[in-house]
């Protein structure tokens, strides 16, 4: 089954100078991100999988590297923002 | 569509917690005394308090040129 991820709770985020600051205020944590991470970070908003973010950054950014590269990073990035706590498995 | 910026791989940059402080963190001892806690010993406060004797307490008669209150 393909796995589909969306935000842990509503948790109050602010863009500042290219960086992303997200505060769980469940756990008590501020979380830093870049910029592209901040992309990901509103996309799900939604329930989104490793796929539909790879495909969002596509068409977004101009990018270089390969598409297997993105979503080898988006998974990546995915999996240390549930080590966090900011996101959950929707399948679950 | 205008394509933004040269892409660089999404990441996190920091994870902490928030350290909380209390009314007292930064008073040891003769800080602000009217908080509804009871504080943490002014646990970041970087010197003991002074205990000596002050013009206005009963520690001792003071040598009359303090700024207390008088009586």
């Amino acid at each position: 089954m393909i796995k589909q991820y969306i935000h842990k709770g509503n948790y109050d985020a602010t863009e500042l100078d290219g960086e992303w600051i997200i505060l769980n205020t469940d756990d008590y944590t501020v979380t830093k991100i870049n910029e592209v991470g901040g992309v990901c970070w509103s996309l799900l908003n939604e329930s989104q999988t490793a796929d539909t973010l790879t495909q969002s950054l596509m068409d977004m950014y101009e990018i270089g590297e390969n598409e297997e590269q993105v979503k080898k990073d988006v998974e990546e990035f995915l999996h240390n923002l549930v080590e966090c706590g900011l996101i959950q498995n929707v399948n679950r | 569509m205008i394509k933004e910026k040269a892409y660089k791989s999404p990441r996190i940059l920091s994870h902490l917690p928030i350290r909380f402080e209390t009314a007292q963190s930064w008073n040891k001892g003769h800080g602000n005394l009217e908080h509804p806690g009871k504080g943490n010993d002014g646990i970041h406060y970087p010197n003991d308090p002074y205990t000596g004797p002050r013009p206005d307490n009963s520690d001792g008669p003071g040598n009359n040129n303090g700024k207390g209150k008088g009586k």
